[in-house]
């Protein structure tokens, strides 16, 4: 382990020392209390931490492109307990070869993120990262202390599609252009699944920090999906329409002992909002047949600029499987060119009402300096009442 | 009668001639902006009531449709904008995200600046999009310019009144305010700093200012620029975007 540290420590000068380096901090911390109407307790939960994001990379190549990102999470929770998450979000390898009429074809080897279809919380056509992303839907159940770093993390930031797509794949993706507007990208995921982080943690017992817990966590935080798959996708334009259609072979995604077929297609344009639908089926090889249907709008308005402006998105999204319907809706007002005020609900429905999430949110971005700031309010079908509040502050440099 | 025959007559030459001149001038100053090829780098200084910060990014170009912006700065780092004639694309590596910008999302400030990415659109002749009147001959800080006025012919355009003043020798935009539909002032730009490239004066510092917010300014200073470049047309695609 000793000398696992050293070669590590060495690569990151040598890294250091050669490539260009990006890092991001961030502080968080989330408390609330949750009341169980049946019987009648009360308790309290939060947790606070940080983490560190380090990127290197080099772009001094036309050819080749590998970029290694390193995060580290920290947290202690009213619990007692220490965690510490260390990650590779990225490891990879780009490289391109010149294919025809100044064409190249591209591969990525290694752990790289996939973002496949149109969706912002919702992307039924997204088969790498599953139809919901990291969401306000999470906290739908009971609030669960253990794991609250994690999401506490992704749930602060549950406004930006951009950072909640966590389901990196280690594998190979071809990227094959198709005009200068078009492209087909293959992808095949590893057929064992590698570790994506390593999980330590530390329970105190009265008598200090012990019970060490160390365990490697396969396919990220959520290891019910998997990373061995296969498929392709083809974008291009049609009729102002950006329009994506593809088809996926998972062996086994989600922990069922059968593989799934998912072909998929999704749409986005604009006809005074911006609106996008993604859909994709699921099929065993025993004709067993489920879909995801989701579809979204955006509009804002404003005078041609940023300030004093409302912003309003609304997705839904049906799971044939589960037979669950999910709505979220987010009404933004920007006050300046920093400050964001929002207010968004989820909301879930099955037979009947299954829960509902209210949340409220300040965010702020002053050069690189950000802040988010949520409270909310969540009831769900066992009377479930939470009220909690969760902070970040991260910068870039 | 004769007379005013004669009035007539002229106010109609007067109007024909202008109209020709507005028309020269217009195309002058188009052309004064297009280059077959470039690429530059740049500095956006980006200056608020919190502080400031410098946006470092590589711009190529393509006739008048084309451009690829790659950010440079450590904080930007990878991120990608590419603009076609009628699409505006961004990337964000660290999602390895393509997102097309349409409608209301074009309003999105580029980087917290005083520009917004509807500012990238464009492309097409200026004469076909707005309907376009000579004001005056005024001098802008020792230069003589042309004061124009654009009217936005539909409203599929980011402003839809824009004043110009057009440097009278060299065909560059000293200043220009930008309106929105109903007349209010939405944006102020002055060039700071001109460079004669290629036979071309070309504004290679520049302050916009949008004044609906407060105590802002953007400052985009070219620190180099080659034109007339051999580039593939390739890389203006979503191929080189997304690498």
């Amino acid at each position: 382990m000793r000398r696992f540290i050293c070669i590590c420590i060495l690569f990151f000068l040598l890294a250091g020392l050669y490539a260009e380096v990006t890092t991001e901090l961030s502080l968080h911390s989330g408390s609330g209390y949750q009341r169980e109407s049946n019987t009648d307790s009360l308790e309290s939960f939060g947790s606070t931490g940080g983490a560190a994001h380090i990127s290197f990379f080099s772009n001094e190549s036309d050819m080749i492109r590998p970029r290694f990102e390193l995060k580290t999470t920290i947290d202690y929770s009213s619990m007692g307990l220490v965690t510490t998450f260390v990650e590779v979000p990225k490891l990879y390898l780009k490289t391109r070869m010149p294919f025809s009429d100044g064409y190249t074809i591209r591969s990525t080897s290694g752990k790289e993120t996939y973002s496949w279809g149109e969706g912002q919380i919702y992307n039924a056509a997204d088969t790498i990262n599953g139809a919901r992303y990291a969401s306000l839907t999470d906290t739908l159940g009971r609030f669960d202390s253990e794991s609250f770093v994690q999401e506490d993390t992704k749930k602060n930031q549950q406004l930006d599609a951009r950072s909640v797509k966590d389901g990196a794949v280690w594998g190979t993706g071809i990227f094959f252009p198709m005009g200068r507007y078009s492209f087909t990208e293959f992808l095949v995921g590893l057929p064992i699944d590698i570790a994506q982080g390593i999980l330590f943690s530390l329970k105190e017992d009265g008598n200090g920090l012990n019970d060490t817990q160390v365990k490697f966590v396969g396919a990220g935080i959520d290891s019910s999906r998997s990373n061995r798959l296969i498929g392709f996708r083809t974008q291009f334009k049609a009729y102002e329409i950006k329009t994506e259609v593809g088809y996926m072979y998972r062996p086994f995604p989600l922990a069922a002992q059968q593989g799934e077929h998912q072909p998929f297609i999704s749409i986005q344009g604009n006809l005074l909002a911006d609106l996008y639908a993604s859909n994709a089926f699921h099929i065993t090889p025993e004709g067993d047949f489920s879909y995801d249907v989701g579809a979204g709008l955006f509009y804002g308005t404003g005078n041609f600029a940023i300030v004093h402006a409302l912003d309003f998105r609304v997705e839904g999204l049906y799971q044939s499987d589960i037979e669950k319907f999910h709505i979220y809706s987010d009404i933004g007002y920007t006050y300046n060119d920093i400050m964001r005020f929002g207010l968004n609900s989820e909301m879930r429905f099955s037979d009947g009402y299954d829960g509902v999430l209210l949340n409220t949110s300040y965010t702020t971005d002053r050069n690189g300096r950000k802040s988010i700031l949520q409270l909310g309010l969540l009831f769900n079908t066992e009377t479930l009442v939470t009220i909690y509040y969760t902070g970040l502050v991260s910068y870039a440099f | 009668m004769r007379k005013l025959l004669v009035l007539i007559v002229a106010a109609m030459v007067g109007i024909a001639a202008f109209g020709q001149d507005v028309d020269a001038i217009v195309d002058a100053y188009s052309e004064n902006l297009v280059f077959e090829t470039s690429r530059g780098e740049a500095e956006m200084l980006v200056k608020n009531q919190y502080g400031e910060r410098t946006i470092r990014m590589i711009i190529h170009t393509m006739g008048k449709a084309d451009v690829l912006v790659e950010y440079t700065s450590r904080a930007e780092q990878g991120q990608k904008i590419l603009r076609s004639e009628n699409d505006i694309y961004l990337y964000y590596p660290d999602a390895s995200e393509i997102v097309r910008l349409q409608g209301a999302a074009l309003r999105q400030s580029l980087q917290g600046s005083d520009v917004s990415y509807e500012d990238l659109t464009g492309g097409k002749k200026l004469q076909d999009t707005y309907d376009i009147d000579y004001i005056s001959m005024e001098g802008v800080e020792g230069f003589d310019t042309h004061r124009l006025m654009f009217v936005a012919k539909s409203r599929d355009v980011p402003y839809p009144r824009q004043e110009l003043w057009i440097d009278a020798e060299t065909y560059v935009l000293r200043k220009s305010k930008l309106y929105s539909l109903s007349g209010r002032l939405i944006k102020e730009v002055k060039t700071l700093e001109t460079r004669l490239i290629a036979g071309k004066t070309v504004a290679t510092k520049v302050s916009i200012v949008d004044v609906l917010k407060k105590d802002t300014e953007t400052v985009l200073t070219y620190t180099s620029l080659e034109v007339d470049i051999e580039l593939d047309r390739n890389l203006f695609s979503l191929e080189e975007l997304t690498f």
